[in-house]
């Protein structure tokens, strides 16, 4: 029996994408599956919680949505799609939809559905877009802030000053002086291979009292970083900090554009956390860096009013850690004297993801190299406990877990920490992990890199190998799930201090950061900041882009508000905490938090499937 | 519609002498649906599209039909069907858009015929002004089984009408056709004419009834 085609609906249907671009033979095999019912003013079609297994399309009529406070989300008019939310997640309907006329509805049953948009892209990607648009859309609202859109091509204020690799010393500075420039690129065969300052001039060749007829190739610094003309203003400054550089070379198509400068930027952001970096640099004493370290909650701020995006605020705010705690180690050494060994500091958690923000803590560790005496240990736990405190009295306050390099517990050698993690790894103790979780995210902040990345790599194979491991990393990270009761509601906290809030960090964030380590320590991978560990994931066999994507979104969505919670506090002269109301929360807000929320709680079911048998 | 111990009753007075094994199908399980559902959860939305009112000198040019269940119609059983007859079309082909040679290429009346018998098996017959489907059908019984067709009816005209009465308020004149009652419970606009279309649009408006 051929499909037979009913004139008047395929008309109607063919009025609205996706329908509209579907072929006549699709349209007539979408149509003929169809289900026709009408429905009474008042009639409420599904309520928050219920399962639901259609999709639906206003055939004539209008359908209120609304949330769990009755707020109207959205009215919907003849020709709206609606339901399709919950049947693509396959999670419980999220609003209420009420007909606000008597209604025809069409329905399209969710096997239908399903095993049409499988053969129908045109459908697919109509339906799943609208799907992550609901919380892309709230973590794109920062893309009015003019420094993350202007792009650094646009900021450069002249050609490139390059001389080549042969010239001497002094051609070199001649040109610089000619030009009126700071930096010059040296090139070879018209291919960029480093660069000259003005910091270079002075410190490798007069300070030293240098040949100046020497090749300018001895003075120059080879470890290029550049940047495309494409890449926002924004990214050139979190790469200045991190680097603690001043001068960026700019491509353009893979080829020399210009150099950008602190000062370019600078024109355009006055008071800027770059500038702090460098200030904290200058700081002769403990006394004076609690000083400037005063201007960081003010930075922090700046920065969210001006809308900047969760990610690169907390990259611009762990520089700062960064650049403090390294002050505080080379303070240390000034006073306690240099150290004999190589050694590395460590940052835990949060800092070595990159992820700061107004309200932090410290995490930290010493890896010591294997010829380590107990003289030496005796020294670092020194200089450990003089950093330690130091960070608190500049705003960093002491961990409460203890997870400190003054710690002698975590103050080891190489080959101690690699027993320490090859035990947790190998013979894994489910409470004893709950408190070393923080371990997995390390960077090396100061000393020698070379130790830490022996460690990581050991590490990383290791862990891949441990499903036992791998699986109590996952229970454990169950302890904090997305605050989503059984109907849907935010479940709030209930007692003490932050009653009837919502924990944004432990219920929103640190699940995403938790289940992104699992997955990476699975992969045999390793990448530390929480969205680059998703970017690699990607590359993966067994995980879904489209998933990866969606938490990766969650992930800025709910980063984004916090910091925006916290710099309102802030600017309300109130001690900034993760505790945000859901009634501060506007109702799009508020069904975008759902949203993100449900995104997460679906991916750690998803992974609890992986690891069911263990 | 009849009360459903007389349809019964009727039924199982035809099975009796019934030689045709489609159509014995068809009263055995009228008698036991009619038994089990006193409202129905099945019907089949029909429309005859015919060259003119009076059966004695009419045909049936197309038939077009959908089934509701469950209160909701099912677009999958949706079907439609040009018939082969004798008849020369005339000005009612300015009506329905069908034209001689359409017919001539049209299906045989008689597999239609079994087809929609067999669809309609354990349902009740939907149609606006049923009366006209009503006669033809029966007339088309009477050729192929020589007896009458029972059918248990539902009139949506009749129904609208009732309405009317029960509430005391007046109806304009053309208040009964199709199109001014769908309009009456804010169903859309169907353009085209044709019996599946119209079947389709009887269907909705059933529903429409059965919610106020």
């Amino acid at each position: 029996m051929p499909a037979i085609e009913v004139k008047e609906l395929n008309g109607f249907l063919k009025q609205y994408p996706p329908c509209d671009e579907l072929s006549e033979s699709a349209l007539s095999n979408f149509a003929t599956n169809l289900k026709l019912a009408y429905y009474k003013k008042g009639t409420v079609l599904f309520h928050i919680g219920d399962t639901n297994k259609t999709l639906y399309q206003i055939r004539s009529g209008a359908v209120r949505l609304l949330d769990q406070e009755k707020n109207l989300v959205s009215k919907l008019a003849e020709g709206k799609y609606f339901g399709y939310l919950s049947v693509l997640a396959g999670t419980p309907v999220q609003l209420q939809a009420v007909c606000e006329e008597d209604c025809l509805l069409i329905e399209c049953g969710d096997t239908h559905f399903d095993a049409f948009r499988k053969n129908h892209s045109i459908f697919e990607k109509y339906f799943t877009q609208a799907y992550g648009e609901r919380i892309r859309l709230a973590a794109s609202v920062h893309d009015s802030n003019p420094l993350s859109l202007e792009t650094i091509g646009s900021k450069l204020s002249r050609e490139p000053v390059a001389i080549d690799k042969t010239a001497t010393i002094q051609e070199a500075a001649r040109a610089m002086a000619d030009n009126n420039v700071s930096a010059l690129l040296i090139l070879d065969m018209q291919e960029l291979v480093g660069i000259v300052t003005d910091k270079d001039l002075r410190k490798r060749v007069v300070a030293q009292a240098m040949d100046i007829s020497e090749p300018v190739s001895s003075i120059m610094s080879q470890k290029l970083i550049t940047l495309d003309s494409e890449q926002s203003v924004a990214s050139a400054l979190v790469s200045m900090m991190q680097n603690n550089i001043h001068h960026l070379p700019v491509l353009k198509n893979s080829e020399l554009y210009g150099v950008v400068t602190v000062n370019d930027i600078a024109r355009y952001q006055a008071r800027h956390p770059v500038f702090m970096v460098g200030d904290i640099n200058k700081q002769k004493t403990l006394k004076e860096l609690v000083a400037v370290s005063k201007r960081v909650p003010e930075l922090f701020a700046h920065l969210v009013k001006m809308d900047a995006k969760a990610s690169d605020v907390g990259r611009m705010m762990t520089s700062i850690t960064d650049a403090l705690t390294s002050r505080l180690i080379e303070l240390a050494f000034e006073k306690f004297g240099h150290p004999k060994i190589k050694y590395a500091w460590l940052a835990l958690g949060s800092q070595a993801r990159n992820e700061q923000t107004a309200k932090t803590d410290q995490d930290n560790a010493l890896v010591l190299a294997n010829n380590a005496s107990e003289e030496d240990r005796t020294y670092f736990l020194q200089v450990a406990e003089f950093v330690n405190l130091g960070l608190d009295a500049c705003g960093y306050v002491l961990c409460p877990g203890d997870i400190m390099a003054g710690n002698p517990k975590w103050c080891q050698t190489l080959a101690q920490w690699q027993k320490c993690f090859s035990n947790w790894i190998t013979v894994p103790e489910p409470k004893a992990l709950m408190h070393v979780n923080i371990f997995f995210d390390l960077r090396c902040i100061y000393g020698d890199a070379e130790l830490i990345n022996e460690l990581q790599n050991s590490v990383s194979s290791l862990a891949s190998n441990h499903q036992v491991f791998l699986a109590l990393m996952y229970k454990n990270s169950l302890g904090f799930q997305p605050p989503l009761g059984f109907f849907r509601k935010f479940v709030l906290e209930k007692n003490g201090e932050h009653k009837n809030t919502l924990d944004l960090k432990h219920h929103g964030l640190v699940p995403i950061i938790d289940l992104a380590r699992i997955y990476i320590l699975a992969s045999g991978k390793s990448a530390t900041h929480t969205l680059q560990r998703f970017e690699m994931l990607k590359t993966g066999a067994n995980v879904n882009t489209g998933d990866i994507n969606n938490l990766m979104d969650a992930f800025e969505f709910v980063s984004y508000l916090r910091i925006q919670h916290q710099g309102r506090q802030l600017q309300r002269g109130i001690k900034p905490d993760n505790h945000i109301k859901p009634s501060e929360l506007s109702p799009l807000v508020r069904d975008q938090l759902r949203s993100a929320f449900e995104v997460v709680a679906t991916a750690q079911k998803a992974l609890g499937n992986q690891y069911a048998g263990i | 519609m009849l009360k459903p111990w007389l349809y019964r009753l009727r039924c199982k007075k035809i099975l009796k002498n019934c030689q045709h094994d489609f159509l014995c199908d068809y009263l055995s399980a009228q008698i036991t649906h009619s038994k089990q559902e006193p409202t129905p959860t099945r019907l089949l939305a029909l429309d005859l599209e015919t060259t003119g009112l009076d059966t004695s000198c009419s045909q049936v040019i197309s038939m077009g039909w959908v089934i509701i269940e469950n209160n909701k119609i099912n677009l999958a059983s949706a079907r439609h069907y040009l018939l082969n007859s004798s008849v020369q079309m005339n000005q009612s082909a300015v009506i329905h858009g069908i034209t001689d040679s359409d017919i001539q290429n049209g299906f045989a009346i008689e597999s239609i015929f079994k087809e929609l018998i067999q669809t309609l098996k354990g349902s009740c017959l939907l149609a606006h002004n049923a009366v006209i489907e009503k006669g033809f059908l029966n007339l088309i019984s009477q050729e192929y089984f020589s007896q009458e067709l029972p059918l248990r009816l539902i009139d949506t005209l009749k129904r609208e009408q009732q309405r009317f009465r029960m509430s005391g308020q007046n109806l304009a004149s053309g208040g009964l056709r199709l199109a001014a009652c769908r309009e009456r419970y804010n169903l859309p606009v169907y353009r085209a004419h044709n019996a599946l279309s119209d079947a389709l649009a009887c269907a909705e408006l059933y529903l429409a009834q059965e919610n106020y």
